[in-house]
């Protein structure tokens, strides 16, 4: 026999595979496979057909190719809003990210105290709406604002001082600062998880190698950091990228994209800029999504390496200038909440400072009032509960299953191209996909299946799901990629079908991850704005759509207390999380590691 | 393989991995009652077969009959046969009775029947009275043990092993080859175990089958593959083996020379010509020193290079001069028991005859000829 590389002789071998019985079994994990696609079929990629469609015609649905586009550039007015975004989006992601780096690295890697409760502010803005962070800051910085008055003068009459201070806040500062408040703990959570990853041994070598603490600092801790970094760069730009809520209050006469968006769809319905904009907005997101999944891709490797947990060592200088720093990043977190419940309590801001709940009575004000608070509550729950089960599902099939391998690559695809589409565009793509009566494809008028949909609560759960699938899914992923694999071997040895494996271990092995997604999932559909404020109806209003509309109408004592009941509500889920999960841990301690 | 009936027929199986070829045409008999090893290096292609005769992964191309019946294309749930993983794969959230009876369950057998046949397995695996603690609160040899009596819970009529004794330590490793072994003889069930440690294989197996490269390279009983293994690499792999450089010599059939020095080898019926390179092989254990050399045959004049202890024997370094290279010398190692050292001047620099019997000789081939 005469010698073949590997190469040429994997070219002789035979191809393909023999084709196993499908059994019933395998038909059922199709079928589910097939659901997972078409709810993402539906829900993520047929409404950007349109969508995009739109952005190359005109008004009447004839193709102008880019002429649109064209228009928009050579508008001064809204070109603008461009740069805009792109100066609010890199400002924030800078001082951000900056700022929880800080955070993040003095709760991880120092010995100073009240680590828990600095956690625990940092993670506050996540239970508001954006919108609220931006009225708060009005009630500090607006015109009537207790630091623009120099606390209602206050000052001026006791010291005789004059300290009151103007930020102008409505424009890019408000945005700026709003933008801030809110990326800042998205950060801070990206950034926890990398600070935490440290491996000790690298640090006792460079302490042996008797390196200096900056030397230290560059060549340890930034490259463990790297991957944090750039996913939270990634987070940060795209937010406050997208973000609608905050410039809404604050911008003034400041334009963004977002904001522009909102303009001509609500105000001049003018439907084909409106998508025009949208896919703007949506390109640098899809460019910052692409750049961190190259990144996410490498950094598998740092992460499955062994490492040994670092342990902080007492440093009384730098303690306690950790303690200062986290405790004004704090504070201030705390003074913007407070702002807002302190205001929905004040009968007339700043001038009568008596207490009343005469705000939380809301039918004197637009918006929808406590009905709106309700459906919000409904709206969050079913989203929470058909969004887990949706997720978990989808993720179930994706990772623990080996059926049609293609189709399965092809909805995990699907599963994570929807982070990067922002609110807005989800919202104004699914008015193209799902308002008309019937789809005109290539002169044909096809009936659309999903009219029915719109204006129910159902389109809104569908839009806050998909809003929200990423992240969840990969959560999801992440919790079912610790069990075995080999569980689905054993129990096909055992002739046990699927989901009875699925009903007895994998799903309850999972539950404290069922559990976070749920909880994650009504806390944001509770705060979004962005998505809904396209969907819903003047039958199904929602709570954090009124709070534009009472900003809008100058409610604002109105709006706040509306943004406090969200936070209530979220704080409540938050709650009920932790008791759920730590109920879930006694009763499966026994089975964890001793 | 002229056996009348085998249980397990594997034939011309091949798997690729994209480019990558996993195995390549495999064919193997597995007799009934028999304890199979596949033995072989990491990435040969041993947990690869295992998982295509369990039905876990599809073949490219190939035919599996089992107890007669073609199950190709039968997917694991209905093929017949007990598994058990490296990982031990037991259900963290089930107890050890749940464990084993989770197939049992699922057969819809009366409770009574299901907990009479766990409190049996719970017995043929030594683990009486653990029933209700849970996998995390036992060690590792017993956690291996509660997947041995799940994937024996059904009965199956073949048992599958892949490395289930390679995440254990030593001691451990030890009692539980022993308890295995004993478990399949009483049982009479078909096993396949894959294995990369061949003292394992040799002390467990019926036959072993041992692969490279996505091949098998040789099936046999264990002896067998000891003293005669069929290619330089299964020589190497099982077992340890000097390979000594050699020529064939004319002074007749069945001589070669290596070095200086003429070792006549038995049982060599191959008639290269004179002159042709071939390769000598000699297990450490089966090579002798002697005291007085004059008038032996087959005897090497070594010089000491370094001596180790190891326990029940020393390993002897030593080299001698090659036949065409002479800056490079030949290396050999001897294991030499420890009562007999004290006979020999085993200083490094001395001069030491070591003889290599006739019948514990071995030749192959060069490469590029192929092996013998
Ligand atoms: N799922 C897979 N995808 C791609 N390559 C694989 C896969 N499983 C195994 N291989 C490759 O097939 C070869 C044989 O692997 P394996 O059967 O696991 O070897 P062994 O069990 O002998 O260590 C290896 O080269 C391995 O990288
Ligand atoms: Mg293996």
């Amino acid at each position: 026999m005469t010698m073949r590389t590997a190469e040429e002789r994997a070219l002789l071998l035979p191809h393909g595979r023999v084709r196993p019985v499908v059994t019933a079994e395998e038909w059922l994990r199709r079928l589910l496979l097939l659901l997972v696609v078409g709810f993402l079929l539906v829900g993520v990629l047929l409404p950007l057909v349109p969508l995009v469609a739109r952005s190359l015609s005109d008004p009447e649905g004839r193709f102008v190719g880019l002429a649109n586009y064209v228009r928009y550039f050579s508008s001064p007015g809204l070109a603008s809003s461009f740069v805009n975004s792109l100066t609010i989006a890199t400002a924030t992601t800078l001082l951000a990210v900056g700022l929880a780096f800080g955070y993040a690295w003095a709760i991880a890697r120092t010995c100073m105290p009240g680590k828990g409760l600095f956690r625990a502010i940092a993670l506050l803005p996540l239970f508001a709406p954006p919108l609220a962070l931006a009225i708060g800051l009005v009630y500090l910085f607006g015109n009537k604002g207790l630091v623009t008055t120099g606390f209602f003068g206050f000052f001026e009459r006791t010291l005789g001082l004059p300290l009151a201070y103007n930020i102008h806040l409505y424009g890019m500062n408000g945005i700026i600062l709003g933008e801030l408040l809110y990326c800042f703990p998205q950060a801070f959570l990206i950034l926890t998880v990398a600070a935490s990853l440290a491996d000790a041994r690298l640090y006792e070598a460079s302490l042996a190698l008797k390196a200096s603490p900056l030397r230290t600092f560059w060549v340890v801790t930034m490259p463990g950091m790297r991957y944090g970094l750039i996913s939270a760069i990634f987070v940060c730009f795209t937010l406050a990228f997208t973000d609608f809520g905050v410039p809404k209050v604050v911008g003034g006469n400041f334009n963004v994209l977002a904001t522009d968006i909102y303009k001509q769809v609500i105000g001049q319905q003018n439907f084909v800029m409106g998508a025009t904009i949208s896919i703007l907005l949506l390109a640098p997101t899809v460019i910052a999504f692409v750049i961190d999944r190259i990144a996410q891709r490498r950094q598998m490797a740092v992460l499955t390496s062994r490492s040994v947990p670092l342990r902080p060592r007492p440093h009384r200088l730098i303690d306690t200038i950790a303690l200062i720093y986290c405790s004004l990043i704090a504070a201030a977190i705390l003074i913007v909440i407070g702002a807002v419940v302190y205001a929905s309590f004040v009968d007339v801001w700043p001038y009568r400072l008596g207490l009343t709940l005469r705000h939380y009575d809301f039918r004197h004000v637009g918006g929808g009032g406590w009905a709106a608070y309700t459906n919000s509550l409904w709206m969050s729950f079913y989203s929470a509960l058909f969004g887990v089960v949706i997720i978990f599902l989808g993720a179930y099939i994706i990772e623990k299953s080996r059926t049609w391998p293609l189709l399965r690559h092809f909805a995990y695809f699907l599963s994570m191209i929807s982070v990067a589409l922002p609110g807005l565009v989800i919202g104004i793509a699914y008015i193209f996909f799902f308002n008309p009566k019937s789809w005109t494809i290539a002169g044909l008028a096809l009936p659309n299946p999903f009219a029915f949909l719109y204006g129910t609560m159902a389109i809104l759960v569908l839009a806050n799901i998909v809003h929200f699938y990423t992240v969840s899914f990969m959560t999801a992923t992440t919790a079912l990629k610790q069990i075995d694999p080999e569980f689905e071997s054993v129990s096909a040895s055992m002739r046990v079908p699927f989901y009875r494996t699925f009903a007895r271990i994998t799903l309850p092995l999972s539950l404290p991850a069922v559990a976070e997604i749920a909880m994650y999932l009504f806390v944001n559909s509770m705060v979004t704005v962005s998505a809904v404020i396209f969907l819903y109806s003047p039958q199904l209003r929602l709570a954090s759509v009124a709070i534009v509309n009472m900003d809008e109408a100058g409610d604002t004592a109105a709006a706040a207390a509306m943004s406090v009941l969200i936070i209530a509500a979220c704080l409540i889920a938050r709650l009920v999380y932790t008791v759920v999960v730590h109920q879930l841990n006694r009763r499966t301690q026994a089975w964890r590691l001793p | 393989m002229g056996d009348p009936s085998p249980y397990l027929q594997l034939q011309h199986i091949h798997k690729r991995f994209g480019k990558t070829v996993a195995l390549e045409d495999v064919s193997l008999d597995v007799r009934a009652g028999e304890f199979l090893f596949l033995l072989g290096p990491s990435g040969c292609g041993k947990t690869t077969l295992l998982r295509i005769i369990a039905g876990l992964e599809e073949p490219t191309s190939g035919r599996i009959v089992q107890a007669g019946r073609d199950v190709t294309r039968l997917p694991a749930s209905r093929r017949d046969f007990g598994i058990v993983f490296q990982s031990y794969a037991l259900f963290p959230n089930l107890t050890v009775a749940d464990n084993i009876a989770y197939g049992l369950k699922n057969q819809k057998l009366p409770k009574a029947q299901i907990a009479a046949r766990v409190e049996e397995l719970l017995r043929l695996v030594g683990l009486q009275g653990l029933d209700r603690r849970y996998p995390a609160q036992l060690s590792g040899g017993q956690q291996q043990r509660v997947a041995l009596a799940r994937a024996l819970a059904l009965s199956p009529g073949l048992l599958l092993l892949d490395e289930p004794l390679s995440a254990l330590d030593a001691r451990v490793r030890a009692n539980l080859r022993g308890e295995i072994t004993a478990l399949q003889r009483r049982l009479g069930v078909t096993a396949i175990m894959v294995s990369h440690d061949q003292e394992e294989a040799l002390t467990m197996a019926d036959r072993i089958v041992v692969m490279d490269h996505g091949r098998i390279v040789q099936v046999g009983a264990p002896l067998e593959i000891y003293q005669h293994p069929a290619t330089p690499f299964v020589a190497d792999f099982v077992g340890q083996m000097n390979f000594l450089p050699g020529l064939v010599s004319s002074e007749g059939v069945g001589v070669f020379r290596t070095g200086p020095f003429a070792l006549r080898v038995q049982g060599w019926q191959n008639h290269l010509p004179p002159g042709s390179e071939v390769m000598l092989a000699v297990r450490p254990e089966e090579l002798r020193i002697e005291r007085e050399h004059v008038g032996l045959s087959n005897v090497l004049v070594t010089e000491v290079r370094s001596v180790e202890f190891m326990g029940p024997h020393y390993r002897l370094l030593l080299h001698y001069r090659h036949h065409v290279d002479e800056q490079r010398p030949v290396s050999l190692v001897v294991h030499l028991p420890r009562h007999a050292t004290v006979q020999h001047d085993l200083r490094v620099g001395a001069t030491l005859p070591v003889h290599a019997p006739a019948d514990a000789l071995r030749v192959f081939r060069l490469p590029s000829g192929g092996s013998s």
